[in-house]
């Protein structure tokens, strides 16, 4: 177990090597040059760059060094969590910025993700329990047409619903637990439908295997059945989806951030991308690409607590 | 009934002993048979060609220049004039909205199209050739994969947003919003091509072939694209309607297209400002990209159910 956790981690701090070397080199890929664009904040015109202060401040800021060096520089820098200042919000720091924004994207993406994970598979299980009843049927087609319709559509929908016509809900905003309730259920639905059809499948693809007529043919309870045998090896799939689903759920933060206007990672992501405000949009990449590597390996370790046999693989 | 069979068996030898050839149905034409009874699929697809060929003649049939703006008129409630209404300028939002399926369309089609052809590329090569090629492909499909498209677009529009527009006009910002949509994008189609072709490798029509001396293009061409051509479809299907949802998220958010090219996205952002009361500026976009995304999605699952090999068996 050891050895397939350590291996993993491995794995990811590669690819997070990766990430970083990719952000890093966007950034020096750009036709904008930042010491030209900073002196002309301040007031100068191209004509007026003095080439002694210019080259001066290429050397402050490093920049006449080889990339390589840049990149070992930049990764320092990044480890010891220092990610620059902002541009555009002169003076404040980007680790600033992130401090406030990563607690209100978590809270988003973790309710929205219980919301889906736990009334998305309880839907599937019920469904799966009457394969072909009239609510079987019922379910999945709803199922089908609420996942397939985008999440920014469901948060019009809702909006239009909730907040313009009945009001009951306030349209923007993230101070008050009543502002929760529709960006939560924006964010979750695709999810609810997406985990609803999964688990019925991986329940009815579970329950044709031997051992289950096995474990009915030797007198266990039906209950039994379904908890022991069916649910237990169901789920390792249904864990393993938490993967995907959770890229799907970064990509609904986008959506649901902005069109609530939910001050978290997201929303700050796009504003500086907009601004062109790189230390924040650069930052903002690489905490949502580290978040994706650590699920990612959380499910992976996961997976080897619940199935032993994937860890001698 | 006995009686009946019987009778069926002789004329089913006769006509095989006049040496005229039985009436043989390809798999191809049982699955459109299949796909023309799966009620759903149609609707998309009738759904899809609407959409379609509206984008095509949409400046034909723009009842209002788009960009013409009516102070008297502004935020007027839908009405036979104004089938969407008017939003905060004047501007007939129907016309908008059927100008914007253009851009929906090729931003969706090209990217589709770039995803399609990268996706079986390198989905083929990992999966026939295997050995270290398949290793160093997959793990870089497992590490795109894992990132949505959403980042990718962030950091492209971030970093070239500006540069490309000042030099391509909003026309740079369409090229960027491609590139973002298809950067990452042909991992997830590798991906599932080349779990197909390693097991159809293992099938023993494929083994003879590589036994008796088939050359790899050989191989490749008569035995695996065929038999992958059904699952890319299904792919490209649910494909055009994700790169239909991506598009007008990127635009909405200000990533992706800009003024003054016609988007669902930018429609949505722009209906947002006027929600309360116009809620109708911000609602019929959104329900246009939700009926045209469904559409995809019909079709690729009525695709996917008229192909697959199983179903098959059971008739």
């Amino acid at each position: 177990m050891l050895v397939y956790v350590v291996r993993r981690v491995i794995y990811s701090v590669i690819v997070i090597v990766g990430v970083l070397f990719t952000v890093f080199a966007v950034a020096r890929l750009t036709p904008v040059d930042p010491v030209k664009y900073v002196l002309l904040q301040t007031g100068r015109t191209p004509g007026s760059i003095d080439p002694v202060q210019y080259a001066q401040m290429r050397h402050q800021l490093g920049l006449d060094k080889p990339i390589l060096v840049q990149f070992v520089v930049y990764v320092g820098d990044v480890l010891h969590g220092d990610f620059g200042t902002s541009i555009i919000e002169q003076g404040r720091s980007v680790g600033d910025i992130m401090g406030r924004g990563i607690p209100v994207s978590a809270e988003l993406a973790l309710m929205g993700l219980a919301l889906q994970f736990i009334v998305g598979n309880l839907t599937g299980i019920l469904a799966a329990a009457k394969q072909d009843s009239p609510f079987d049927r019922a379910v999945m087609s709803v199922a089908i047409v609420a996942g397939s319709v985008p999440q920014l559509v469901w948060g019009v929908v809702f909006i239009v619903i909730f907040a313009v016509q009945l009001r009951w809900l306030p349209i923007r905003g993230w101070d008050h637990p009543q502002n929760w309730i529709l960006p939560v259920l924006t964010i979750g639905i695709s999810g609810i439908a997406a985990y609803a059809r999964f688990g019925r499948a991986v329940i009815l693809e579970q329950a044709r295997q031997d051992f289950v007529r096995t474990a009915r043919a030797k007198g266990l309870q039906e209950r039994g059945v379904l908890f022991r045998h069916i649910l237990r090896n169901a789920l390792v799939p249904i864990v393993t989806f938490v993967g995907p689903s959770f890229a799907f759920l970064i990509t609904g933060n986008f959506v649901v951030e902005t069109m609530f206007g939910v001050p978290g990672v997201a929303y700050y992501a796009i504003n500086s991308s907009i601004h062109g405000d790189y230390p924040v949009m650069q930052a903002t990449v690489l905490v949502i690409a580290v978040m994706i590597m650590a699920v990612n390996l959380l499910i992976d370790v996961l997976y080897g607590v619940i199935d032993p046999r994937i860890r001698l693989q | 009934m006995h009686a009946g069979s019987r009778v069926a068996t002789q004329e089913l030898g006769q006509e095989q002993g006049l040496g005229r050839p039985l009436k043989v149905r390809k798999n191809w034409q049982m699955a459109l048979t299949r796909f023309r009874h799966n009620g759903p699929a149609m609707v998309g697809l009738a759904l899809a060609l609407f959409s379609i060929v509206l984008a095509v003649i949409a400046p034909l049939i723009a009842p209002y220049d788009p960009a013409a703006t009516n102070f008297v008129n502004i935020n007027t409630w839908p009405s036979r004039l104004h089938l969407f209404g008017t939003d905060g300028s004047g501007s007939d939002i129907f016309s908008i909205t059927i100008l914007s399926l253009r851009t929906s369309y090729t931003v969706a089609l090209i990217a589709q199209g770039i995803t399609l052809v990268a996706g079986l590329a390198v989905g083929m090569i990992a999966g026939y050739f295997g050995s270290w090629i398949d290793t160093v492909l997959s793990r870089l499909i497992d590490v795109l994969f894992s990132f949505p498209n959403i980042i990718v677009a962030i950091l492209i529009a971030g970093t070239f947003g500006v540069p490309m527009y000042t030099r391509f006009g909003p026309a740079g910002r369409l090229y960027l919003t491609v590139g973002a949509l298809s950067l990452f994008n042909w991992a997830g189609f590798a991906r599932v091509i080349r779990s197909d072709v390693l097991r159809l490798r293992s099938l023993t029509y494929v083994e003879a072939s590589i036994a008796s001396g088939g050359s790899g293009r050989w191989i490749i061409t008569r035995h695996m694209l065929p038999n992958i051509l059904g699952i890319a479809a299904v792919l490209t299907s649910l494909g055009i309607g994700n790169a239909l949802t991506l598009e007008a998220v990127l635009s909405y958010l200000g990533l992706g297209v800009t003024a003054p090219t016609p988007s669902l996205g930018r429609l949505i952002q722009a209906g947002q400002v006027y929600i309360d009361p116009f809620w109708y500026q911000f609602l019929f976009p959104a329900v246009v990209l939700a009926l045209m995304v469904l559409a995809y999605a019909f079709i690729g699952d009525g695709l996917r159910d008229a192909l697959d090999p199983r179903l098959q068996q059971q008739e």
